[in-house]
């Protein structure tokens, strides 16, 4: 550990790995040069032991023969010197006889300690090996002739001449110093190729930490390694920076990510203001113009990529219109705010609807304004308000001539039969005229509800036009009109809803003997083929112009010809008629000249044939 | 071709008297965008004269319901036959339009 620390204080990262494997290797060969030289002395001395514990054998060996030899002849002196000069020669550190407890010869002659042999004839002392013994020392029996025992104790020394060692040492200093020298070669090329590696193996230890003492290195930039070390620090080094740029990426892409999901959803919100077909406006507390969908850019009559920032009232044209919202601008009094006008000079015949209505309530909050265009709404309710003054004018006529005839009754009890029967008869007349009307206003609501439905069954035309005549007949007279009916000789059966057509056939004729003037006549011609009936009702009286020629058949259209001024009407009964015609599959056209008179041409198929609904 | 216009309220409906194909085409988009202009958009075309259609034709219509589509509305087409309902179909056209029976039903769409 201290080492390690040692290590990564003195060196750089990127040398640490390769300097701990260079010491490494260094401390192996050092061991192995030691353990080498250790086991040249250990075999040496073994050797040596080996050969001289021998030597030694063999020489006791001889050495006992002879001593044997010459103790039996009582030659002690020569005894005594055959031990000094062997032991001298033969370099052995003990080389003795002894007799009973004594020693009879010795290399060193101080150490004899029995002078003499024992006298012929008497007993040799018994051997005490116990105070001779020698532990490292050979001991060899001596068996002598006409004697008795004695024993021989020989010992060499072995000097350690410490040559192989010293051979041994000189050889493995040869080997460490070649070993290290080539150790340094390696470890100075080698880090040269792979001081990158190694550089890059500490950085991804720094990159790791160990979990305590060293913390994790979590700034790529800081395990960057020396350009210098080497293509793979270089291409390491590259790799942190694409690393860092991927996750400055994607750190990027999260917070676009982010921040497009709002971007999404207000481009949904946009979308669905821009599929609104109301106008809508946003401005802010100025009345700055701060968002405009495609609907109000058309109904202001302006280019949307201009609209934004330009002030509101500026784009308001109508005094009413601009002073409600410059009241919504001061937040005085109202929060909210609904006005109707026009939007452009030139344009009073669109009428807009503006509902204008603050964002929040505290200052400085912005509006949202929502223009409608109410045209046709306002056109229909017109319409409608002059259809029921026009309605109640239809209305109160009939009733007061029927209440004027029925107190005229009332009040001559005795009157002729023949005034009666003319009081009667108006009676009559107007009820039915205000049926009429009744069925009129009826089929004009359910045509409003879309609910103007057919009744189907067969229609027996022959029946119908011999009734539409009876029931016109009277009409015409008072007004000396000639009314002609041509009909063919046999008449079809059509499949239709007969009180419809006859509704239809009856507003046609009945147009027609409104607007002919006295004495003027009206006819009414059939033809039928296969398919279809053709109807024509035929006046010579006013006419209609050719501008008014399809208006006259709009619900609640009254023609601005001033001659007809005097003349009432609902407006329905032409548009009542295309709408049951048409219902029926068939059509009505009309040809007119004007001060000449109209044609109406009414065809109907043999079988109704219902349109698609709408 | 005759482009009958007829104004039914606030609405304008305007009525091409036969195919609309080739030239026609352009006369009807230019009467049509013209009448969109005058109206604000109230506008209603009735098919009811109107045999068929051509490429041109279906040009000119999709033309002026775009440009009816940037202030969210579509072009309302009433009275149209079974050949221009099936040319519409065919050409996945027909969802870019509004269709009415008739011309009462278009115009009653405007309130």
């Amino acid at each position: 550990m201290v080492v390690k620390r040692m290590l990564q204080y003195l060196l750089p990262r990127g040398e640490r790995t390769l300097a701990g494997l260079g010491l490494c290797a260094a401390t192996v060969v050092a061991a192995a040069c030691g353990a080498l030289w250790w086991l040249a002395g250990y075999g040496e001395v073994q050797a040596n032991l080996k050969a001289r514990q021998r030597t030694v054998e063999v020489l006791a060996s001889t050495l006992s023969q002879s001593i044997e030899v010459m103790l039996g002849a009582g030659e002690l002196s020569a005894v005594r010197r055959l031990i000094a000069d062997v032991a001298r020669d033969g370099e052995l550190s003990i080389c003795r006889v002894t007799l009973g407890d004594g020693v009879l010869a010795d290399a060193d002659p101080a150490a004899i300690t029995v002078q003499s042999l024992p006298p012929t004839g008497n007993p040799w002392p018994i051997l005490n090996d116990q105070s001779n013994h020698h532990p490292r020392a050979t001991r060899i029996a001596l068996e002598i002739p006409g004697g008795g025992s004695a024993a021989l104790y020989v010992a060499g020394e072995v000097e350690h001449s410490g040559s192989v060692q010293s051979r041994v040492s000189d050889g493995a200093g040869l080997i460490a110093a070649c070993a290290v020298g080539l150790l340094g070669i390696v470890y100075h090329f080698g880090r040269r190729k792979a001081r990158g590696a190694s550089a890059i193996c500490g950085a991804l230890a720094a990159a790791e930490g160990d979990g305590a003492s060293v913390p994790r290195e979590k700034d790529l930039a800081a395990l960057e390694v020396d350009d210098r070390y080497g293509p793979q620090a270089k291409a390491w080094n590259d790799l942190l920076r694409e690393l860092v740029d991927l996750r400055t990426r994607q750190l990027a892409q999260r917070a676009i990510g982010a921040a497009g999901v709002t971007a999404r959803r207000d481009d949904q919100v946009m979308t669905a203001f821009d599929a609104l077909w109301h106008g809508l406006v946003i401005v802010d507390s100025s009345l700055k113009v701060q968002y405009a969908n495609g609907a109000a850019a058309v109904f202001l009559s302006a280019r949307r990529e201009t609209l934004a920032g330009m002030d509101l009232l500026s784009l308001l044209s109508d005094p009413d219109v601009k002073a409600a919202f410059r009241v919504l601008g001061e937040r005085s009094t109202s929060t909210r705010v609904v006005v109707e006008g026009s939007l452009s000079p030139g344009r009073d015949d669109t009428v807009f609807r503006l509902s204008g209505r603050l964002l929040r309530r505290d200052e400085g909050a912005g509006a949202m304004i929502l223009i409608e265009d109410v045209t046709q709404q306002r056109v229909a309710d017109k319409s409608r308000n002059a259809f029921v003054a026009q309605a109640t004018h239809e209305l109160r006529t009939p009733l007061t001539n029927i209440r004027l005839y029925v107190e005229s009754l009332i009040d001559q009890p005795d009157a002729l039969p023949a005034t009666r029967s003319q009081s009667l008869n108006v009676i009559n007349q107007e009820v039915r005229r205000l049926e009429r009307l009744v069925g009129d206003m009826l089929s004009v609501s359910e045509i409003e509800a879309g609910t103007l439905k057919l009744t189907t069954d067969d229609v027996r035309l022959n029946v119908l036009f011999e009734e539409l005549e009876a029931d016109f007949h009277h009409q015409a007279q008072a007004k000396h009109i000639g009314l002609k009916f041509i009909l063919p000789p046999k008449l079809p059966v059509i499949v239709g809803d007969r009180d419809k057509i006859v509704l239809a056939l009856g507003n046609l004729v009945g147009n027609a003997l409104k607007y002919t003037p006295a004495n003027g006549e009206v006819s009414v011609s059939v033809r039928a083929d296969a398919d279809q009936v053709s109807v024509d009702v035929a006046d010579n009286g006013i006419g209609i112009k050719d501008d008014e020629a399809e208006l006259v058949f709009d619900r609640f259209y009254r023609s601005k010809d001033r001659r007809l001024e005097g003349v009432t009407g609902s407006g329905l009964g032409l548009a009542l008629a295309r709408q049951v015609v048409r219902l029926h599959g068939g059509e009505i056209t009309l040809t007119s000249v004007l001060n000449k008179g109209s044609t109406f041409t009414m065809t109907l198929p043999m079988r109704a044939e219902l349109p698609l609904a709408a | 071709m005759q482009i009958k216009e007829q104004r039914h309220g606030a609405v304008t409906v305007i009525s091409p008297q036969g195919p609309v194909c080739t030239t026609d085409a352009e006369q009807f988009q230019a009467s049509a965008l013209d009448v969109l202009g005058k109206t604000m958009g109230r506008l209603a075309v009735d098919l009811s004269a109107t045999p068929y259609v051509d490429s041109m034709g279906l040009e000119a219509l999709v033309a002026v319901t775009e440009i009816l589509a940037q202030s969210g509305r579509v072009l309302k087409l009433c009275g149209a036959c079974e050949t221009i309902r099936e040319i519409l179909e065919l050409t996945g056209l027909s969802d870019h339009f509004d269709h009415y029976a008739d011309v009462n039903s278009a115009v009653r769409s405007f309130l």
